[in-house]
């Protein structure tokens, strides 16, 4: 027996839900046959049921529990619930805030379904036609109270977004409205609570109803008011605008009632709404469709608090409400207002009326751009308006996904055809709206509203006089029909007289004078008819104007259809008829995303000179993805934001805004709007598929199907999900091999998604994914360092994603990515506690120090190596060899340094350098006797390259003793790198010595030594190989040096040593130039230049080499302009690393 | 500068870079005076400075001689031959000429051979042997044409030219 409360599965004989304690079954008192609770006849004899009051105040009894005790949700269901500060829904004041027994006993009868049921009256607005089917639009009247006011479809829409029993909560942008009763304390203690229930459930009615007109969520009913959702559970692209609408009806529709109120109690009621817009993390629970939530405080307590202050019979908003709806309404400012726990007063609003031009709500104000990357459609269009001119009917349809720019291709196409010369024309535009799908003939009624000139806010009387005047056009038989007709869709009683129309008679009728009269009124003159938006319009009018669209072979008529590809809107027929039948008069103009450099132009033209980071660009053209609306809305944020601000300077004595940024802000979240738009999409979605889709974006914006498989609990069904994803164009797939991998079609569709899921899920969803992926590709995990790290740090596994940070790290660095590694160290870093400092920060800033060295930042890197120093100071248990190491590091710096930084940072490094060498030669002497360590070597080649190269004056006796001691200990180690790296350091002594022979003959021992079998040190063997042939470069062996120089070019190809093959070519161009090869040096420095082509010069190294030898060449050749450039090019190469000459250490002359 | 013919500039810069102390010029690369004293005697060669010649050859010949570099003995071989030309020592000019002349014909430098050649041919104009001055102007000037050092052409043509 399934529930037909909370839709759980309970045995077929229970009587009450075992989830939610609902009767659901009775026992008919004729045939004794068990029915479900909610049948109203028994399916086996047909006796009619009648509901005990028993069993109804068992319902209510539940519902009252589950009311007046919102803490005690499910356990399941709360910690699914974070934030920041639980919302407790505040009330109008501090008298109110004591509410009266009275208060909540109202409430209780409210929601106690044996009280008297609130009274739906008949909608005065709606047609005698439409009657029927809105009354069949409501849900029945047998559930709980609210569902009565509740849309049949949004019902449905409800029921499946809680579908799946236990709905887990989200994060989401939603606009919250407040509405309460005002003077309702005073006046409830003049009366009884009997009477007061009854006029309370009066202005529920008016409260409650708007709120599902235009699909919100009543979340709490709080005695004298209620707190309504507009975008959660269902989101809406437009829900600010819904909740300001409602909010204009409660206070509208609350008018007469509070007239009735007046004369009947003498007593004065008014209603006040209050509205914000923001983030909120909402929980859904319960059996009904009451829904409770738990909400961020900041949003929801603002809106509380524009309710708070709001005049009565007045709907006021927060600022961030009012931007996403300024274009719609008229507004009164109200200046600031101070909000607790806010510093800055904040921006209110008073919501004066619905506007009835209403301006674009898309667009950035201020700022206008010239539409890009549309010529081909716009010349289309504009064919098409010129052939209209000329008496051509048509019907085209501009077909394109939210934001590519439909509505503003018709706005050029507009504009044109306004300059065109030719007979006067009309040109009407309708825009269907999202929350009027629903409504039966909406796009007709707009469409009539805009001809005739009705108002929103004119009187009965006066609508029907224009509809009048618009029946005139029509013969004089059909003008009395014409008027009903019209006037039927306005909800206008018409009193002429004539028979009512019902059903197909009313279709029938309505399509015939509405034939008629485009008829008679547009074949007076070209028209364009303009359908905006028309995916959202409702059923019958499609119907409609499908009868209509012959047309267009009649008269001069275009119509202009705008849509979305959304097959399953009715307005998709309009298309594929027009297509199919009209195939001759039929136009399409299908909208793509813009190209990257369209969209690049795009940001150019919105702000007219944007000076801002090659980062930030690539951020905005990726996010938005060619959509133009998007970049207007990414621009917009940045903007908002303050990332982009305008800035005026004066070129040539004129004033110019220029745009420029004020940081990187690469990283800027995604707009509300777009959110909300994005989310509404979602909802559409079954809530199976929802879930694959936010577990995808979890994963990142491209994703292996084998990792969403592995970490989606619905895997049987996955295929299926991600195959409806795939045709809703929310994903696509990307790649077949190695593996299947889809990607988000659009980047800022996997934020939105990403952003709804709550914190806590998110943290269970990313450990799951890590895991997954190290489980899935134990083989690949260097590739997937960044990638493991990224999801253990937002699982909240610090350890597991440290030690990956640390391999990514490193692997960054194999690669020259120096910018990655120190990234990915910081990441690292950042997710330590400060204190205490342990080995791992040691390790971390030593790390850290290296990159920095790597990149030449060396006062840098000597901080993090001082800052490991000092940890390694604290440490209980430490070793020597890590101190050893971090001072042998800091001197290798200075040596390093001492004839690539300028003369006060040396002096810097030098004096920090001078301390590490002494701590550092202590180290040592207290580790005579001690086991040789390969730290030793290093350490010992240090001091000896510090001694001839970093010591004043050159002390080349202690070098050879150091480096001789070094090799001494490599041998003992039996390290043949070690070794090498030791002959090296004595073959440079030797070198600086000037004992020419004897640093070839230990160049020959280190090549020997490299060359063994084992040898492993790539980068040593091509060390040692540039080491021989310098050496014999030095005794003029030129010819002999060649071939090794060669050898290492060609190794350190292999391994892609840039350094080393710049380096090694360089040695050769110098034996080349003395060998008076001069062709060869030319063709040696082009090997170089290729490098420098596809690295960076820093990476490259070894300009001078060339730059001087080249440049000789071309003197001595006789070319002097040649020879000057390669001059310069050296000068200006030096400038660039050391400053200017008075600046360089020694050797300017080489 | 050398190549652009800068000489007096050279030996400047590098008699002053002599006093600096410290060697090297980068990691791995040495400024050894081997290199110094060669550029110091061949800019002084260019510039007939007999002074220098006999200083810097003489010291480059002792460091070349020492760690068996024959280019820049041939070098210091070369400017030992000036010195003694100016110095109207022909014989031994001849022989330390012949001396340099083998070793970078020995090596295969061309332009090396050139320039000796050249010298051999100023020798032989001061002892009037036209036969002779013809001969090593011609063979120098096959020797710069293959490594195609426009100036030296362009000089040892103009002289060719003047002698008829």
């Amino acid at each position: 027996m399934i529930c037909h409360n909370c839709q759980t599965a309970n045995a077929d004989d229970a009587n009450f839900c075992l989830k939610c304690g609902y009767r659901i079954s009775i026992v008919c008192q004729q045939c004794s046959r068990r029915v479900p609770s909610h049948a109203k006849f028994c399916d086996a004899c047909g006796h009619a049921l009648a509901r005990s009051s028993k069993e109804g105040a068992e319902i209510a009894e539940h519902q009252l529990v589950v009311e007046e005790q919102p803490s005690q949700l499910p356990q399941t269901a709360r910690q699914t619930i974070e934030s920041d500060e639980k919302f407790t829904v505040p009330r109008a004041d501090e008298s109110e805030q004591q509410a009266p027994a009275q208060q909540q006993k109202i409430t209780e009868q409210l929601l106690d379904k044996t009280s008297q049921p609130l009274i739906i009256p008949q909608s005065q607005s709606a047609p005698t036609a439409t009657v029927d089917e809105t009354a069949g639009d409501r849900s029945p009247p047998t559930d709980s109270p609210l569902t009565q006011y509740i849309p049949r479809g949004l019902m449905r829409k409800l029921e499946a977004a809680r579908s799946s029993g236990d709905m887990v909560g989200e994060r989401r942008i939603v606009t919250m409205l407040f509405c309460d009763v005002k003077g309702s304390t005073a006046a409830a203690e003049q009366l009884d609570p009997e009477e007061w229930s009854e006029i309370i459930n009066g202005a529920f009615e008016h409260m409650i109803k708007p709120v599902y007109t235009y699909e919100g969520t009543v979340a709490r009913l709080m005695g004298d008011g209620i707190l309504a959702f507009f975008g959660a559970p269902l989101a809406h692209e437009d829900d600010p605008q819904r909740a300001v609408l409602a909010g204009l009806d409660m206070v509208a529709g609350i008018v007469p009632y509070r007239e009735q109120i007046n004369q009947e109690w003498g007593i004065d009621i008014n209603m006040r709404v209050g509205i914000n817009t923001g983030l909120v993390v909402v929980g859904a629970v319960g059996s009904d469709l009451r829904m409770e939530y738990t909400a961020l405080g900041g949003a929801i307590n603002l809106a509380a608090r524009m309710e708070q202050t709001a005049d009565p019979g007045t709907v006021q908003i927060a600022y961030d409400t009012y931007k996403l709806v300024k274009p719609l309404f008229e507004f009164e400012e109200l200046g600031g207002i101070e909000v607790k726990g806010m510093d800055e007063p904040v921006k209110a609003y008073r919501v004066l009326e619905r506007k009835v031009a209403a301006g674009r709500v898309r667009g950035i104000e201020g700022l206008h751009a010239e539409m890009v990357g549309r010529d081909v459609e716009l010349q289309t269009m504009q064919n098409l308006v010129t052939d209209v001119k000329q008496g051509v009917g048509r019907i085209v349809c501009v077909l394109g996904e939210a934001g590519l720019g439909k509505s503003r291709l018709i706005s050029e196409a507009h504009h044109f055809f306004q300059q065109v010369p030719g007979p006067e024309c009309n040109w009407y535009e309708t825009t269907s709206l999202s929350y009027e799908s629903n409504q039966a003939y909406g796009l007709f009624q707009r469409l009539i509203r805009h001809v005739s000139g009705i108002g929103y806010d004119d009187a009965p009387r006066m609508m029907q006089k224009k509809l009048s005047a618009l029946a005139e056009s029509l013969p004089d038989e059909r003008r009395d029909r014409a008027k009903q007709l019209f006037e039927a869709l306005f909800g206008l009683n018409s009193n002429n007289g004539a028979q009512p129309l019902e059903g197909e008679s009313f279709k029938r009728e309505l399509f015939e004078v509405v034939y008629a009269w485009w008829r008679e009124y547009f074949s007076q003159r070209p028209t364009v008819l303009v359908f905006d938006d028309m995916h959202w319009a409702d059923a019958a009018s499609i119907d409609l104007l499908r009868g209509l669209l012959p047309l267009t072979s009649e008269i001069g008529l275009v119509l202009i259809c705008a849509l979305r590809a959304e097959r399953q809107a009715p307005a998709w027929q309009i298309k594929t008829i027009a297509d199919d039948e009209y195939h001759h008069r039929y136009t399409e103009v299908s909208l793509r995303p813009l190209s990257e450099s369209e969209s690049n132009e795009l940001v150019n033209r919105l702000l007219a000179t944007p000076e801002i980071p090659d980062n930030l660009r690539a951020s905005i053209l990726e996010k938005s993805d060619g959509n133009p609306f998007f970049i207007e809305e990414v621009v917009r944020t940045l903007i908002e934001n303050g990332i982009v601000v305008p800035e005026e300077r004066i070129v040539d004595g004129v004033a110019q805004q220029y745009w420029v940024a004020t940081s990187d802000g690469s990283d800027f979240s995604i707009p509300d709007n777009l959110q909300s738009l994005l989310a509404a999409r979602m909802d559409r979605l079954e809530e199976a598929t929802r879930a694959t889709l936010q577990l995808a974006s979890v994963i990142g914006r491209s994703f292996y199907l084998r990792v969403l498989q592995a970490v989606d609990e619905s895997s049987p069904e996955l295929d299926k999900h991600v195959g409806k994803l795939v045709r809703l164009d929310l994903i696509r797939e990307s790649a077949r091999v190695p593996e299947v991998e889809y990607s988000f079609r659009n980047p800022l569709t996997q934020e939105a998604v990403y952003k709804t899921i709550l914190l806590k899920r998110r943290r269970e969803f990313h450990r799951r994914v890590g895991e997954a992926m190290e489980d899935l590709y134990p083989e690949r995990l260097e590739g997937l360092y960044g990638l493991l790290a990224h999801h253990f740090t937002l699982a909240g596994e610090d350890e597991k994603a440290i030690g990956h940070y640390r391999h990514a790290a490193r692997q960054a660095l194999a690669v020259y990515a120096y910018d990655e590694a120190d990234h990915n160290l910081h990441a690292a870093l950042s997710l330590l506690e400060a204190e205490p400092k342990t080995e791992l920060h040691l390790n971390l800033f030593e790390e850290i120090g290296d990159v920095c060295r790597l990149v030449r930042n060396f006062s840098m890197a000597i901080t993090y190596y001082q800052l490991a120093l000092e940890v390694w100071d604290d440490l209980e248990d430490k070793s020597k060899i890590v101190a050893v190491r971090l001072h042998r590091q800091i001197v290798e710096i200075a040596s390093d340094t001492k004839w690539s930084v300028d003369a006060e940072t040396y002096e810097q490094i030098g004096e920090i350098s001078q301390e590490s060498q002494a701590s550092l030669q202590n180290s040592l002497r207290a580790m005579e006797g001690e086991e040789p360590h390969p730290e030793t070597v290093h350490s010992l080649v240090a001091l000896s390259v510090d001694a001839w190269r970093v010591q004043t004056p050159t002390d080349w006796e202690s070098a050879q003793n150091f480096a001789q001691a070094a090799v001494t200990m490599a041998e003992q180690l039996d390290d043949a790198v070690l070794l090498s790296q030791a002959l090296g350091a004595l073959a440079n002594v030797l070198d600086g010595r000037s004992k020419l022979r004897e640093h070839v003959q230990i160049a020959q021992k280190r090549l020997q030594v490299s060359q063994e079998e084992h040898f492993e040190d790539v980068r040593e063997e091509v060390d040692a190989l540039r080491g021989i042939g310098v050496a014999l470069m030095y005794v003029g062996e030129y010819e002999r040096a060649l071939p090794y120089l060669e050898e290492a070019t060609t190794i350190a190809t292999h391994i892609q040593a840039t350094d080393q093959i710049a380096n090694a070519l360089g040695i050769q161009a110098q034996c080349l130039f003395r060998m008076d090869r001069w062709d060869e040096v030319l063709a040696i420095e082009e090997k170089w230049r290729d490098l420098e082509k596809s690295y960076s010069r820093e990476r490259v190294g070894e300009t001078c080499f060339f730059v001087a030898l080249s440049g000789s060449v071309y003197a001595l050749r006789g070319d002097h302009e040649q020879a000057q450039a390669y001059s310069k090019e050296s000068y200006d190469y030096m400038v660039s690393m050391s400053g200017l000459p008075e600046n360089w250490q020694r050797n300017q002359f080489y | 500068m050398q190549a652009q013919g800068e000489f007096a500039l050279v030996n400047e810069k590098l008699e002053s870079a002599l006093e600096l102390p410290g060697q090297p010029v980068k990691r791995g690369t040495m400024a050894h005076k081997h290199i110094i004293y060669m550029m110091l005697a061949d800019s002084a060669a260019q510039m007939r400075d007999t002074v220098s010649l006999q200083k810097y050859s003489s010291l480059l010949e002792e460091l070349a001689t020492r760690d068996g570099h024959k280019p820049y003995l041939a070098v210091a071989h070369r400017a030992q031959g000036i010195a003694h030309r100016l110095a109207g020592e022909y014989d031994e000019a001849e022989t330390r000429l012949t001396q340099a002349l083998a070793t970078f014909e020995e090596l295969g430098f061309p332009w090396q051979v050139g320039r000796t050649l050249i010298e051999f041919a100023e020798l032989a104009l001061v002892q009037s042997d036209h036969e002779k001055v013809q001969d090593h102007f011609s063979r120098a000037l096959t020797e710069f044409e293959s490594v195609k050092a426009i100036p030296d052409i362009e000089r040892t043509r103009s002289v060719l030219e003047s002698l008829g």
